[in-house]
């Protein structure tokens, strides 16, 4: 059951093909050393997110009412598989105010049905993905972090529109 | 004088390199030989099944993603929106079922890459592992474009898909596939001509076809057993039946064999690629469908061939927004028993090379 493969042939024939074997490996990896190098050092160097990433999550700010556009209509607190997301709000039809948005970013899988749910594009994905820490309190998003991390362009939003 | 000569148990893993994650093989030796194998599996049990129960069918495409075969999440979308879709009676726009069919091959060549790399490591051939990760990673970057995840996409949707392809996608699928083709000759070049790969490799681990049949081997394992059964083709979803490929079928049934049908199923999977890419229509991706679905009362059963081999769901539903119960029939946990059987009368060192060429992910293995 175990016989070698090579068994039967003589030790000049195994060494003659092993070093051809060799010769042919070493040639490919000598062709790719010459190669364009592919990888980068990741803390110098950064590779560009695409539009679409999943990165943090964030409430950009509104320039037209300074505020968030939150409606408080709670469906991404609906939607969220790992129930990260609590909102509270106050007062009723128009003097609805929001005064707890938080994420919990450490339970956050990236899933992106919040985003996709938010009827105005209130949450939105950020191009941003290190948020290590040595506490983990402080992955607890709220509702400043989240406005404070927002860039001034959203780049992922649950309506596809026009990409560059 | 004889000497006296008993029996050695050796634990491989839980912690051991060549396991492929988290799972303890109790090996019982005589010598070098190996008299008997178990594999001790539920290390990374995470309850996937009963979890489903509590979240609605939205919601779940998150948690299939990392709960089952982390390493082919798009596989794992694919056979849990199909078994929805089937229940709810939910139509699939003729786009979104070629962007889901690329998207399926895709991850079934970043799926075998890891399997070539991780393959090569435990015989001794690192190159291999850097080369495969660097192709890998262009896939990577398609899926990172369309879905905007590189691991976990949560990118198909019942009834269709999130986003249509971002502009320049298309172009970018087809240069990879002409870059990877070439790349493929060099594989070649470093590991199915090499003596030592071949004597690792060959003769080593037959998994004749009855016991592949008696011990439910699916995917590139019964394959290369001689099995003909691919379910893309007997029973086929999306538009596998539209498109022209062929099942590469080897009788040899050693790991060599397996590491041939692997090689020639990324070749297949280049083929289809170009093909939907050609085929593709314009259109929508995406047909209605409520965040919180309601799927009538009934059960279904979907299979689909992932990339390690025949991945089922038994759903049933109860009519209301979650799953009353999901049943998952994952290929890597037969796949696992039927090659940890053939390992009995091999040596010590055959053990990584027929658990390499098994391409278990243990998180399918235990959900």
């Amino acid at each position: 059951m175990q016989e070698q493969v090579n068994g039967q042939k003589g030790l000049a024939e195994r060494a003659w093909t092993g070093a051809v074997a060799l010769l042919i490996g070493l040639k490919s990896t000598l062709r790719t050393m010459f190669e364009r190098k592919v990888t980068v050092s990741y803390p110098l160097q950064k590779v560009n997110v695409s539009p679409r990433w999943h990165g943090l999550l964030a409430l950009p700010i509104d320039p037209e009412t300074d505020n968030d556009k939150c409606i408080i209509c709670f469906q991404c607190e609906r939607v969220c598989p790992d129930r990260c997301i609590h909102i509270e709000a106050t007062g009723k039809g128009k003097d609805r105010l929001l005064t707890r948005f938080d994420i919990e970013m450490d339970k956050c899988c990236y899933c992106g049905l919040c985003v996709e749910v938010c009827p105005t594009e209130a949450i939105v994905f950020v191009p941003h993905y290190e948020a290590s820490t040595y506490n983990r309190a402080t992955l607890l998003y709220d509702l400043d972090d989240l406005h404070q991390a927002a860039p001034k362009e959203p780049i992922a939003t649950g309506v596809v529109k026009v990409r560059r | 004088m004889a000497l006296r000569t008993e029996e050695l148990m050796l634990n491989m893993g839980p912690q051991h390199p060549s396991t492929h994650g988290v799972l303890r093989l109790i090996v019982t030796l005589d010598g070098e030989n190996i008299v008997d194998v178990r594999p001790d599996i539920g290390y990374l049990h995470s309850s996937v099944e009963k979890m489903m129960e509590y979240r609605t069918y939205l919601q779940n495409i998150a948690l299939v993603d990392r709960g089952m075969d982390y390493l082919a999440a798009m596989a794992n979308e694919e056979v849990w929106v199909l078994a929805t879709e089937r229940l709810a009676k939910i139509e699939v726009p003729e786009r979104a079922k070629y962007i889901r069919t690329i998207m399926l091959e895709l991850q079934r060549i970043s799926s075998h890459l890891i399997w070539l790399g991780t393959f090569g490591i435990d015989l001794g051939a690192f190159t291999a592992f850097l080369w495969a990760m660097r192709e890998r990673e262009r896939i990577m970057d398609l899926f990172e474009h369309a879905t905007g995840g590189r691991l976990h996409h949560v990118y198909f949707r019942l009834g269709g898909v999130y986003e249509d392809l971002p502009d320049g996608w298309t172009a970018e699928c087809t240069e990879f596939c002409d870059y990877f083709l070439g790349r493929l000759p060099e594989y070649d070049e470093l590991l199915t001509g090499n003596p030592i790969f071949l004597a690792r490799t060959q003769g080593v681990g037959v998994l004749t076809t009855e016991k592949a049949i008696q011990m439910g081997a699916s995917g590139p394992v019964a394959r290369a057993s001689g099995i003909a059964y691919d379910v893309r083709k007997a029973h086929p979803y999306e538009v596998y039946d539209r498109v022209q490929f062929d099942i590469p079928v080897r009788s040899e049934g050693d790991c060599f064999a397996r590491y041939l049908v692997r090689m020639e199923e990324m070749r297949q999977a280049v083929r289809i690629i170009r093909q939907c890419l050609e085929q593709i229509p314009s259109g929508e991706i995406r047909s209605r469908v409520a965040v919180t679905v309601r799927v009538p009362k009934g059960e279904v059963y979907a299979r689909t061939e992932s990339p390690r081999g025949d991945l089922g769901i038994y759903l049933v539903s109860d009519g209301g927004d979650k799953p009353y119960r999901v049943k998952i029939r994952a290929p890597a946990f037969s796949n696992l028993y039927a090659l940890t059987e053939v390992m009995r009368g091999w040596k010590v060192a055959d053990v990584i090379a027929i658990l390499g060429s098994t391409d278990i992910v243990l998180s399918d293995v235990d959900r």
